[in-house]
């Protein structure tokens, strides 16, 4: 099932829903305003009125067997009641929240309690901004440029790099080159922070402009800013330098640009094709979306409705004219894209958002780099919510303020994650009664809260984030970005840059004991409390509150042990078999063996170190035979020399030798800059079903916590065994 | 005055034979004993006989008690050889103080024989069908007791006086007692206790003794022999009557020690127990009053009188509607003079009573034996005594019209205390500013706060001492407020106390009618150490040792009932400071400042009908307007004056629940109910006599002719109501009881329903057959124990049992805002609630849809 249509649902009848919404009488103002009148009215009594539990039983169930009924109608109205009812449900346990369950006994419990409030206070306002956010993704299509290519604008392509091994940037800049756009309509400028020699000696080779300057202030911004002074070409595409751009990139991006004067920018998504440290560590390589899908997947196509697509610092096409007329690329805060996409804003300009992937790159390669990664992220939008807040200052639209908003608080997870994962340990450790009310209030009110949420973000973000993988994600990074976003709320200043290391090679399973030291802590606490609390139930058998309650605190504890389990199994590093991260894709390719036989046959995957094929009629090839490999762009046929490094019956994988820098160039044509390289890439995966997904994270998390038992034995052993210093390798 | 005296003169002995028949016919003459006993009885009656001829001869009115006294101490002297070395001392050493005989010697109390055994025997104290004969007898002002020449006797039970529980005496220093109060026009000649108690046997009787107290004074003492330790004992103790005033407290009070050694005086085995069946015997003799209007409401009602008020009310002729509803104006005056009392007012129509007080109406031109009216020239208040044997003054409400009976029974009503002489007319009666509803005197004010200093003596407020009883607050809250969902109404608490010396379990309980609301703990520091005030008291300032703490409190909704107690009780710890360490000081106090308020303003009033309690504990709906301006009595067609007789204790009911007279009630019967569509109606009368019942039977919750096919419980357009109303709504119970009944004079009938002429009027139907029921009625109307079992819709009454048959067809008065209505009905509606959600969810969706996509059409287009 697809929750995305087409944008022609403006004319398309669809279901009966979609009838409702067309319907003549929404054209007269005054049955607008008088079903706009009743709708607050009943909304006001749905929030507040009060409901004995029997009553509130049946209340959430009936509006959830609505719901469920309403997933099952296709479309965007039906989706758009879904969100009203999962805002009903949120609305009444916020309302209930607030003004019944807040008078507490003691000020341990109002501490506690008080923290939790806020905490569901926080997760309830993101989850309604999430819904405003992501109601309407654009699902814009490129604008095809002029077809007289004397028109087309002229493009500066920028590479920044810093301290990025020469391997990783040389397919960038061979895809950059590769592009289909007039070449003397487009320069590439490799931005070289690092001022290196071969760097420069590449360039020169290939034909690229090699840029440096003297020093490396405002990092990144600082970098492009140095080059925008001494390059003119109207539009500017960035790229990092491990984004490898597809060919048709330009010609995609551009044609908005033409045909709208106020864009200033577009985004494109960023795409990895190697799995990023919890699909690796994880198992759920293409099976489970990744964590940036959700973003660029549906969060910037939905800022676009909203023209608040912010520009994400790579995969990018800006108008050089506004990025100059705000000074620059912005370098106040560490998220200097976030910043100039909202300066731009604040000017009147527009942005745009293209969901296609046309350019991709390696995800950081472990997970202590992705962690540093999201840290500064959260630090940047932390930064800019202070010194730049998007609520107030002018130039920007509601709907604006309300993503940017979105965008900035979603980063303040920290502290509530980490509450929800500890606000049962109150009540198990100290007897703590954090909600006054009873366990089946509770049970009665927040459930549906929550049951709506998960079936309409389940439904929103079916593509892009499957069920409860949000809060593993978050379990993970709670603990490291609270620091540097509660430094940054305080100064902006606080907290240091860091940069995001690419392009290395775990060689060795071993499992992170620095990275996971908060989950292991935490586990351990709910793993005491959960004994705690079948101690206290057993202390309590005469009581049926109070074991009710503790059987929903334990319900609680549980769930979050899985939940960090998952977490823990996300710092359980696993090997990288290869330098180099396959990428599957079926393409036609000719084999040339020596005896002079070709055989023609399908690839299975890539890398930039070669091919893997699949063969005919389970044919298989000698290993280590020297073959040579052709592939194609369109007609033409680029060969390689290679080695058979794997066969198997039906299968064989080739590795290349001794290949040219013309080589190399022609091979990232063939592959990597295809058109159509990335498109596809979710083909195959199933849509997010609440409860599968639910079954995998708890999978995760089991075999997380069993994980930890294994690696506690084996890394004691080899530290007995090496005299204590077992873990000399993984810093990376 | 002269010839009262001389009247009382010539019979002297006769009354003291029939004082000593009546004593040994009464069944609860138990103080008759054996023969040594009676010949006392005898010789006490000789002793009150002679005392009063004494009084007569002396003579001197100003101090009869103390000639009473004197002459009882001469007479008592000879007259017990046994006592004559100690005066005042019995052979067991009990005293008495004062001239008067020592107390009778404590004999095993056993309520159910009229002959004791010479021997004490342990018997069962009271059985539980005595202790509810006690709580349930009422004796009247109409029962004098007995008639004694110059004055009456009479025995009132402690039960009477006010105690509903027997009294505790706990400690080395026990003390608890009942209050008792004398009549104006009389005093007290005589006065003998009954006391009935039972004590530890841990007491050392050389030590322990009982004393008892009238007004602070010991009027006996009594030893607690080991012997009957442990056993109800009862004796009868007489008391000088020169200690008993106006007002007066009887004590009693344990001086109690178990051991000669160090003693624990909180110790557990400190205990002795007074029945609440112990009874005051009181001789009192008749002061001669003459009759003045300035006395009013004296001598008809004496608030010292803790009897029920029983007033007959005479007509001169069959009174017409304003007649009656004059007399009910007077009625009601009376019923709200008499309070807890309570109030009857037998009607009789052409003559007065043989004897006592009456209030007659009369116009000008009527007739009346043995009355003489005075001449009329407007609306008059009169007061007349009446002739030596009727013993009694006679209030005359007369007018040449009954409209200017009205007038009159309004002034007296409202304006009691400006009359003077034996006449008065009444000139213009100032035309009053119309009441507002809920402005009843008696009600808590629901539009604002309410200060504690206006519903209790500010002395009541405040408690001294370890076993201090709560401190009471009374109060009336209309029963209709609408408290769904609310914490219930808020109490603003300023106390004070004494700080506890260290930390302890001490604290203020705060209950609601006899449940617990909340416990607010007396702190060991005062509250506000930190405070300026404070600081500033190291430099001299005083401070007080008094800990002042202000909480708010919420009194929740289901505890706040029309007539609500709020008791407030210091509890403090008692330190533990073992044996030896002497007697415990009763330095601790606390109080309840008068500026403590509670606060029902935030509700509205709104509430379901018909409900019988509302009506039986405040005479709601009717008291909604405090002078029931806007409420009908519709009497039977030819009432009889039992019906007048009901019709009167009803309106004593509602000046009693108000504390306001009935000044604008309207009268009539079933022909002119048609121009009462806009009031409630408060009908009376039975089968055949009332043809509303006929009339109206489908509106009411029984069926009229004994067929129960008349409910229409099918009816769609019922059912649909039933539903709205859901839960909250009164469930149908179909009626079992009709009126054969009542045709056949076994029980009476209360019932309500809305009235069939008006929605949201209420129509409340006392009915009975003339004769028996109606006394049940009466009964049911005004017995504390009979009353809260009155609810529902209907109620059969049968001797002094209430069956509720019927909740009736719910409907409702009152005005809730549109808010709070749909917030109460949807909250018994979850469905009902979902559909309003689901519609908005429909509708806010599509007009996001048709925005959104305006938007990203628009988007799509630059």
């Amino acid at each position: 099932m697809s929750t995305v249509q087409s944008d022609s649902a403006a004319t398309s009848s669809g279901s009966p829903l979609d009838r409702i919404a067309n319907a003549r009488i929404w054209n007269s103002r005054v049955v607008v305003a008088i079903l706009t009148l009743f709708s607050l009215c009943a909304l006001y009594f749905v929030f507040t009125v009060p409901l004995e539990n029997p009553e509130q039983l049946v209340f959430a169930v009936s509006c959830f067997i609505l719901a469920l009924l309403f997933r099952r109608v296709e479309g965007r109205y039906a989706m758009l009641v879904m969100i009203m009812l999962s805002v009903i449900a949120t609305g009444r346990y916020m309302y209930w929240r607030l003004t019944v369950t807040t008078a507490w006994a003691s000020p341990f419990d109002a501490a506690w309690g008080l923290g939790l409030v806020l905490a569901e206070v926080y997760a309830a306002i993101v989850l309604l901004l999430g819904y405003f956010q992501t109601a309407w993704p654009l699902h814009r299509k490129p604008f095809p440029l002029p077809a007289s290519r004397a028109e087309w604008p002229t493009v500066d392509v920028f590479i920044p790099t810093y301290n990025e091994p020469l391997s990783v940037v040389k397919p960038t800049v061979y895809a950059a080159l590769a592009m289909d756009y007039p070449p003397e309509k487009m320069s590439i400028h490799v931005l070289d922070d690092g001022r290196r020699p071969e760097f420069k000696a590449f360039c020169e080779e290939v034909g690229v402009n090699w840029t440096t300057r003297t020093n490396n202030l405002h990092a990144k911004a600082g970098n492009i800013n140095a080059a925008l002074k001494i390059t003119n070409g109207e539009y500017l595409a960035i790229f990092d330098c491990d984004h490898i751009p597809t060919r048709s990139f330009l010609q995609i991006c551009l044609g908005w640009f033409l045909h709208d004067t106020k864009l200033s920018m577009l985004q494109t998504p960023h795409h990895f094709f190697s799995p990023d440290p919890f699909e690796r560590n994880l198992g759920t390589f293409r099976k489970v979306p990744n964590e940036g899908e959700l973003f660029y997947g549906l969060v910037q196509d939905g800022n676009d409705l909203w023209n608040a697509t912010f520009f994400c610092g790579s995969c990018a096409v800006l108008r050089r004219s506004m990025v100059e007329e705000i000074g620059g690329i912005a370098v106040e805060t560490v998220t200097e894209d976030a910043h100039t996409a909202l300066k731009m804003h604040r000017r009147g300009h527009t942005t745009a958002y293209l969901a296609i992937p046309q350019a991709a790159g390696l995800a950081t390669e472990s997970l202590s780099g992705h962690i540093g990664q999201r840290i500064r992220w959260a630090r940047g939008m932390t930064q800019i919510f202070r010194i730049d807040n998007p609520l107030s200052g002018k130039g920007l639209t509601f709907g604006q303020r309300l993503c940017y908003l979105n965008a900035m608080s979603h980063f303040f997870y920290g502290i509530p994650r980490l509450v929800f994962l500890t606000a049962p340990l109150a009540f198990l450790f100290f007897g703590a009664h954090v909600i006054q009310a009873s366990a089946e209030s509770i049970a009665l009110f927040a459930l549906p809260h929550m049951f709506h949420a998960n079936v309409t973000n389940s439904r929103m973000q079916s593509k892009y984030r499957h069920s409860f993988w949000a809060e593993v994600y978050e379990a993970v990074l709670a603990s490291y970005i609270t620091g540097p976003t509660v430094l940054a709320l305080i100064n902006p200043r606080l907290g240091k840059f860091n940069v995001t290391a690419k392009g290395g090679k775990i060689t060795e399973t071993y499992f992170d004991w620095a990275i996971s030291r908060p989950y292991l802590i935490l586990m351990l606490l709910n793993l005491l409390g959960f004994v705690l609390g079948f101690v206290h139930i057993y202390n309590n058998l005469h009581l049926p509150s109070e074991v009710n309650t503790t059987i929903l605190n334990l319900a609680w504890t549980l769930y979050n042990m899985l939940i960090l389990g998952a977490a823990v199994a996300a710092a359980n590093e696993h090997k990288q078999v290869r330098s180099d991260p396959r990428v599957a894709m079926k393409m036609p390719v000719m084999l040339r063996f020596s005896t002079g036989r070709t055989l023609a046959c399908e690839t299975i995957d890539y890398s930039e170190g070669g091919v893997g094929v699949a063969l005919p009629q389970g044919i298989q090839v000698p290993m280590y035979e020297n073959v040579m490999v052709s592939l194609f762009r369109g007609n033409e046929e680029y060969a390689f020399a290679a080695t058979v490094s794997f066969s198997e019956p039906g299968r064989a994988g080739l590795h290349f030798v001794g290949m040219s820098k013309a080589q190399e160039f022609d091979f990232v044509k063939t592959t990597f800059s295809r058109a159509d390289a990335w498109t596809s890439w979710a083909d195959g995966r199933q849509p997010d079903a609440p409860l599968r997904a639910l079954s995998q994270v708890l999978r995760a998390g089991a075999l997380g916590i069993s994980g930890v038992f294994q690696h506690l034995y084996s890394d004691l052993r080899a530290l007995v065994r090496r005299g204590g210093r077992p873990t000399e390798q993984k810093d990376s | 005055m002269r010839s009262r005296d001389g009247s009382g003169e010539g019979r002297p002995v006769r009354p003291a034979a029939s004082t000593r028949q009546v004593d040994a016919a009464t069944p609860d003459a138990t103080r008759v004993s054996h023969a040594s006993r009676v010949s006392h009885v005898s010789r006490l009656a000789r002793a009150l006989a002679c005392c009063l001829a004494a009084q007569l001869v002396l003579a001197p009115f100003v101090c009869t008690a103390e000639a009473a006294a004197a002459s009882a101490r001469a007479a008592s002297a000879p007259a017990s050889p046994s006592a004559a070395t100690a005066p005042g001392r019995a052979a067991d050493g009990a005293t008495a103080v004062g001239a008067v005989p020592p107390p009778g010697p404590a004999a095993a109390f056993n309520p159910q024989a009229a002959q004791q055994p010479p021997l004490a025997l342990p018997v069962p104290a009271l059985t539980a069908q005595q202790r509810k004969l006690l709580a349930t007898r009422a004796p009247t002002t109409a029962n004098p007791g007995t008639l004694v020449p110059g004055g009456r006797r009479q025995t009132l039970t402690f039960a009477d006086l006010g105690a509903q529980d027997p009294l505790q005496l706990r400690g080395i220093e026990g003390i608890n007692g009942v209050p008792f109060s004398v009549r104006n026009d009389e005093v007290v000649t005589g006065a003998v206790l009954h006391l009935i108690y039972s004590y530890s046997p841990a007491l050392l009787p050389d030590l322990s003794q009982l004393n008892v107290l009238v007004n602070g004074e010991v009027a006996a003492t009594l030893p607690l022999p080991h012997e009957q330790a442990g056993i109800t004992v009862a004796r009868d103790i007489t008391l000088d009557p020169r200690f008993i005033t106006e007002f007066n407290h009887l004590n009693v009070e344990l001086i109690g020690h178990y051991t000669r050694r160090c003693e624990d005086p909180a110790h557990s085995t400190l205990w002795a127990t007074v029945s609440n069946a112990s009874s005051l015997d009181l001789t009192y003799s008749s002061l001669p009053v003459k009759p003045d209007l300035g006395a009013l409401p004296q001598p008809f009602f004496d608030r010292r009188d803790v009897r029920r008020l029983e007033l007959p009310f005479v007509f001169a002729s069959k009174p017409d509607p304003d007649t009656l509803a004059a007399a009910g104006t007077v009625a009601s005056w009376f019923g709200s003079l008499a309070g807890y009392r309570g109030a009857l007012f037998p009607a009789q129509v052409g003559n007065v009573p043989l004897s006592g007080d009456a209030v007659v109406f009369a116009l000008a031109d009527a007739h009346l034996d043995d009355v003489t009216l005075p001449e009329i020239t407007g609306p008059t208040i009169a007061v007349a005594a009446r002739g030596e044997t009727a013993r009694g003054q006679l209030l005359l409400v007369l007018g040449r019209s009954s409209e200017e009976l009205r007038t009159a029974a309004s002034a007296l009503a409202l304006g009691q205390n400006t009359f003077s002489g034996t006449s008065v007319t009444v000139g213009q009666l100032t035309t009053l500013k119309p009441r507002v509803p809920y402005d009843a005197p008696r009600w808590l004010p629901t539009n604002r706060p309410v200060r504690f200093g206006e519903l209790a003596e500010k002395n009541a407020l405040s408690v001294t001492g370890y076993y201090a009883g709560p401190i009471t607050v009374n109060m009336h809250v209309p029963p209709d407020l609408f408290m769904w969902n609310t914490k219930g109404a808020r109490l603003d608490l300023r106390y004070r106390y004494t700080v506890r010396p260290r930390p302890d379990r001490s604290s203020m309980n705060i209950s609601m009618n006899n449940s617990f609301v909340q416990a607010l703990p007396i702190p060991a520091i005062s509250p506000s150490r930190f405070s300026l005030k404070d600081l500033l008291g190291r430099f001299g300032v005083e401070t007080s040792g008094t800990g002042v703490a202000r909480r708010f409190v919420r009194v929740p909704p289901l505890l706040l009932t029309p007539r609500s107690t709020l008791r407030m009780h210091f509890f403090y710890d008692i330190p533990n400071t073992g044996e030896c360490a002497g007697r415990l000081m009763q330095n601790v106090e606390g109080a309840i400042d008068p500026d403590s308020t509670i606060d029902v303003s935030s509700f509205p009033h709104y509430m379901a009908l018909p409900d019988l309690a509302a009506f039986a504990n405040s005479g709601f709906p009717f008291t909604r307007m405090a002078d029931l301006s806007r409420t009908a009595v519709v009497l039977p067609d030819d009432p009889t004056p039992g019906d007048y007789s009901l019709y009167l204790l009803a309106m004593g009911r509602m000046g009693e629940s108000t504390g306001y007279p009935v000044t604008g009630v309207t009268v009539g019967t079933a022909a002119d109910v048609n121009r009462f569509a806009d009031k409630d109606l408060l009908m009376l009368g039975g089968p055949g006599r009332q043809p509303l019942l006929q009339s109206w039977a489908k509106s009411m919750p029984f069926s009229g002719d004994g067929e129960t096919s008349t409910f229409r419980l099918s009816d769609l357009a019922f059912r649909l109501q039933d539903w709205w109303h859901g839960p909250r709504g009164v469930e149908r119970a179909p009626a079992r009881a009709d009126l054969s009944l009542v045709s056949n004079g076994g029980a009476a009938l209360i019932a309500g329903f809305e009235s069939p002429l008006r929605s949201g009027r209420s129509v409340v139907a006392l009915i009975a057959a003339p004769g028996e029921p109606e006394a049940e009625m009466n009964a049911a109307l005004l017995d504390a124990d009979v009353l809260p079992s009155i609810q529902g819709a209907m109620n059969v009454i049968h001797g002094r049992s209430v069956t509720v048959t019927s909740n009736g067809e719910a409907y409702y008065i009152g005005y809730l805002s549109p808010i709070e209505y749909l917030r109460w009905i949807f909250s018994s509606h979850p469905l009902l609630l979902m559909l309003g959600g689901v519609i908005a969810a429909i509708v806010i969706a599509a007009l996001f849809y048709r925005m959104l996509r305006a938007i990203a059409a628009r988007r799509l287009k630059d």
